[in-house]
C-alpha cells in the first residue's frame, strides 16, 4: 500500500472515532442535564 | 400461471449451496485448531464432527449438482435464504454436542442468533463453556456480520454475475466497488483493520483492569467481534456487566457505533472523502435519532429515579440505549431490570431505537437510517407540496455519497421495507401475548429479535415455549435478510407445489 493510502485510512479511522465520541458526548451531556434536574 | 421450478433450477441452487456449506465446514476448523491448542480435546472433537458433516454434505452437493451455469435472480435469492438456514443447523451441531444447550432447537436458536448478529442466547452455564466453543459463538457473529455468502464469495467464487445476485440477496443493496468480489474483500479489510485495533485496545484495557494477558486479549477479541458486528454475545453470562469497567463500556460504545456505519461510507472516508461523515443522510439521521430518542429514554428513567447521578444514567441508561440503537445488544443490566427499573416511557424509547437500527450495508439489522431519512424527506416533500402554490415544482434532495434527487420509487421502496419490519415486530409480539406474556415485554423481545438487537427483558430463556423460540428464529432470519430472499424462497416452494 502507498503511504498516502495508509495516511488516508488512518485519518479516516480518526474521523469515524471522532463521530462516535461526539455521540458519546451528546449522550453524556444529556445525562448531566437530567441529573442536575435542568 | 405459476411455473413449476425445473430440475436445472434445483441443480444450480444445490451447486452454490454446496460451496457455501464447504466454506462453513472450513470455518469450523478454526475453533477445532484452537481447541487442540488449548488442550480442549472433547470440544475439538465436536468441531471435527461438525466440520466433517458440513464438508461431506457440501462436497456431495457440489459433485451431484455440478454445473457451469450462472445464477439467475431467483436462484441467487434462494441460495442466500437457504444458506442461512443450513448454516444455522450445521453451526448448531458442535454447540449441541458441547452439552451446554438443553436441546438441538436451543442450539439452533443460538446459532441463528449468532449468524444473524442478534445476541439472544439460550446457553446454560456459559461461564464454564470451553474456550473453543466460546470462540465459535463469536466467530459465527463475525462471519454472519460480514454476511455468510460474502465470506464465501471472497474465498471461493471468482467474479461471476451470480455473486452479485447473492450479495444483493444478503441485504447488501449497495455496491462499494464495481466488482462485487472486490467489494466483499473491502468489507473484510475494514473488519480486519478494526479487529486488530479493537482487540489491541480492549486487551490493554483488560490488562489495566486486572485481567491476565491471555484472558484480556481473548476477551478483547471476542468482545470486538460481537461489538463491531453489532452482535451482542460475550464470553461471560453477565454480559458487559461482568467487567464492571467504565473504560470497557466506553470502548465498546465506540466499536458499536463504528459497526453501525455503512461500509460504503467507510470506503469513501478511508479514501479521503472525510467530510462525507458530516453530510451523509445516514450519519446525520443517526445523530439526530440518538439525540432525540435518548431524551425520551432519559425522561422515562428520571420518572423512576433509579439512576440519580449522571455517571449512573450514562452507564446504565445511555449504554443500553446505544447498544439497542446500533443493534448490538450488549448490556450492563440484568434482563429483569428493564421491567423492574425502567418506566414504560423509557422502554418505549428503547424499543423505537431498536426498531430503527443503524445504517444500510452495515452489520446492523432493523429498518435502518437511510430508509428513515428517505421517508422523512418524502414527508417534507409532501408537506411542501401542500403549502406552496399549485404551480410550484417541489424538488427534494438528500446526500448519500452524492446528491440524490428523491424520487417516488425510492420513497415507496423505503416505506414497503419499513412496513414489513413493523409487521414482523407485530407478529412476534402477538405470538408472545398469545403465549401469555405482557404486551410491552412481548413487543420488547420481538423487536429485539427481529431487529437483530439481542437485548432481553427476561422472556428469552431455555424454559420459554418452543413456539416462541421458532418464532424468534424466523424473525432473526427474515430481519437479517430484509425479506426479499425470504419471500423468494416461500414463492419457490409455492411454485413447486402449485406450479404447472
Amino acid at each position: 500500500m502507498k503511504t498516502s493510502t495508509l495516511r488516508n485510512i488512518a485519518l479516516g479511522i480518526a474521523v469515524e472515532c471522532a463521530y462516535a465520541l461526539l455521540i458519546i458526548l451528546v449522550g453524556f451531556i444529556t445525562c448531566l442535564l437530567f441529573s442536575l434536574k435542568i | 400461471m405459476i411455473l413449476r421450478p425445473r430440475v436445472e433450477d434445483a441443480r444450480t441452487i444445490g451447486y452454490y449451496l454446496g460451496k457455501v456449506i464447504v466454506g462453513l465446514g472450513t470455518v469450523m476448523l478454526l475453533p477445532m485448531v484452537l481447541g487442540i491448542a488449548c488442550n480442549e480435546f472433547n470440544p475439538a472433537l465436536d468441531f471435527c464432527i461438525g466440520a466433517q458433516i458440513s464438508l461431506i454434505i457440501g462436497i456431495l452437493l457440489i459433485k451431484l449438482c455440478d454445473t457451469d451455469k450462472d445464477l439467475s435472480w431467483m436462484q441467487g435469492m434462494i441460495v442466500v435464504s437457504l444458506s442461512w438456514l443450513v448454516a444455522m443447523v450445521l453451526g448448531a451441531i458442535p454447540m449441541f454436542l458441547s452439552g451446554h444447550w438443553h436441546s438441538f432447537l436451543d442450539a439452533c436458536f443460538d446459532s441463528m442468533s449468532g449468524f444473524a448478529t442478534t445476541g439472544l442466547t439460550l446457553v446454560q452455564d456459559l461461564d464454564h463453556l470451553a474456550l473453543s466453543h466460546n470462540f465459535w459463538r463469536h466467530l459465527i457473529m463475525f462471519v454472519g456480520g460480514q454476511g455468510i455468502v460474502i465470506v464465501i464469495l471472497s474465498l471461493l467464487v471468482k467474479g461471476t454475475s451470480g455473486a452479485f445476485k447473492m450479495y444483493i440477496g444478503e441485504a447488501r443493496d449497495e455496491k462499494i466497488l464495481p466488482n462485487v468480489v472486490n467489494t466483499s474483500r473491502f468489507i473484510w479489510l475494514v473488519s480486519i483493520v478494526y479487529f486488530i485495533l479493537g482487540t489491541l485496545v480492549l486487551g490493554v484495557v483488560g490488562i489495566t483492569e486486572g485481567m491476565s494477558k491471555g484472558s484480556a486479549f481473548f476477551h478483547g477479541a471476542c468482545i470486538f467481534m460481537a461489538a463491531f458486528d453489532t452482535g451482542g454475545f460475550t464470553p461471560q453470562s453477565q454480559n458487559i456487566l461482568y467487567y464492571h469497567s467504565a473504560a470497557i463500556e466506553m470502548v465498546t460504545i465506540v466499536i458499536m457505533i463504528l459497526g453501525a456505519i455503512n461500509f460504503r461510507l467507510h470506503y469513501h472516508i478511508w479514501m479521503g472523502n472525510r467530510r462525507e461523515i458530516a453530510k451523509n443522510i445516514e450519519t446525520v439521521a443517526f445523530f439526530f435519532s440518538v439525540s432525540l430518542l435518548f431524551v425520551l429514554v432519559a425522561v422515562g428513567l428520571n420518572q423512576m429515579q433509579v439512576y440519580p447521578y449522571a455517571s449512573m444514567l450514562f452507564r446504565k441508561g445511555f449504554y443500553q440505549f446505544i447498544s439497542g440503537h446500533t443493534g448490538t445488544g450488549y448490556g450492563t443490566l440484568y434482563a429483569p431490570q428493564f421491567i423492574s427499573d425502567w418506566s414504560q416511557l423509557a422502554l418505549v424509547g428503547l424499543i423505537i431505537a431498536m426498531a430503527l437500527g443503524g445504517a444500510v450495508c452495515s452489520t446492523t439489522g432493523a429498518i435502518k437510517m437511510l430508509r428513515v431519512g428517505v421517508v422523512m424527506k418524502a414527508l417534507f416533500q409532501d408537506i411542501k407540496r401542500v403549502i406552496l402554490p399549485d404551480k410550484s415544482i417541489v424538488i427534494q434532495k438528500f446526500h448519500h455519497i452524492r446528491d440524490v434527487f428523491l424520487e417516488d420509487h425510492q420513497a415507496r421502496t423505503a416505506l414497503i421495507i419499513t412496513l414489513a419490519y413493523l409487521a414482523l415486530y407485530g407478529v412476534g409480539s402477538l405470538v408472545g401475548m398469545l403465549l401469555g406474556y405482557p404486551f410491552l415485554s412481548s413487543l420488547f423481545e420481538s423487536t429485539s429479535a427481529a431487529a437483530n438487537v439481542g437485548l432481553s427483558c427476561g422472556i428469552t430463556q431455555p424454559a420459554m415455549p418452543a413456539a416462541l423460540k421458532i418464532t424468534y428464529i424466523f424473525q432473526m432470519w427474515a430481519g437479517r435478510l430484509e425479506f426479499i430472499s425470504v419471500f423468494t424462497l416461500i414463492g419457490f416452494f409455492v411454485a413447486a407445489i402449485r406450479g404447472k
